[in-house]
């Protein structure tokens, strides 16, 4: 859904090169910068751009609401675990 | 002799090592689990990208378990009372993946139940997989650390008593 624009605008962007091409138009520098511009403009308009804006606060709130902490506990609780087993082991290692 | 600082920079480097296969395989790879899958199932892009999040710390903290165990382990090599031995080493990274599957498994898919291996009918029998292959890592670790402790020199030079 997000991708469609753009990628029209990359086939679109192609024909243009083809159809009026002649090698001259289509290799020109005029030409290649007239292209780079068409398609950073269209990108920018696209939907993706748009997609970003709306889902990122979704997406955020997500992230930071209530349950943060606790999930930030579980997440880091195996290695707690981890390190309350291997920090004997680096102190508990002398032999003979 | 002193065996612990190599112990613990190979296990630390197992653990991080085996912390990688987890979440590259299972979580990005073969997209059978996220770090909140059962508890916030990825079936719409936020819930899929609130995962990612979460996802992306547990990897932060794989990559501090690994980065220590590297700092650990250039430590070690610079100690004249440290045994420089292949057979530890290796038997400690595989303990230490052993170690992270038997703790996250634990943790995570029995006690918590934030996510399971592979959700669905048979998530108990993947679960329990999961813990058996981390504690036959364990016991595979465990018999190359007891093999290598013949191996007595150091990283370049002779034991200090």
């Amino acid at each position: 859904m997000f991708v469609i624009p753009a990628r029209r605008s990359l086939e679109s962007a192609s024909t243009i090169r083809v159809t009026d091409s002649g090698a001259f138009l289509a290799h020109s520098p005029a030409m290649r910068r007239l292209n780079a511009l068409t398609l950073t403009s269209v990108l920018l308009v696209s939907s993706a751009v748009f997609a970003c804006e709306t889902c990122r606060p979704a997406v955020e709130a997500g992230i930071f609401n209530e349950h943060f902490w606790g999930r930030l506990a579980i997440t880091l609780l195996p290695f707690g675990v981890i390190l309350a087993v291997v920090t004997p082991l680096h102190f508990l290692g002398r032999e003979r | 002799m002193n065996r612990g600082p190599l112990l613990s920079a190979g296990v630390m480097l197992g653990v991080g090592l085996g912390g990688f296969v987890d979440g590259i395989l299972l979580h990005q790879l073969l997209q059978w689990h996220n770090m909140l899958s059962s508890h916030l199932p990825p079936d719409t892009l936020v819930n899929a990208k609130v995962n990612m999040f979460w996802d992306g710390l547990f990897h932060a903290f794989t990559w501090l378990m690994t980065f220590s165990g590297l700092v650990l382990l250039w430590r070690a090599g610079l100690r004249t009372d440290v045994p420089w031995s292949s057979r530890t080493f290796a038997g400690c990274l595989l303990g230490g993946w052993g170690l992270f599957n038997v703790v996250e498994g634990l943790i995570d898919h029995q006690l918590l139940g934030v996510h399971h291996v592979r959700t669905g009918p048979s998530q108990v029998a993947w679960d329990v997989g999961f813990l058996f292959f981390g504690l036959a890592l364990l016991l595979a670790g465990g018999a190359l650390i007891r093999a290598g402790r013949g191996d007595v020199t150091p990283r370049g030079g002779t034991v200090r008593a």
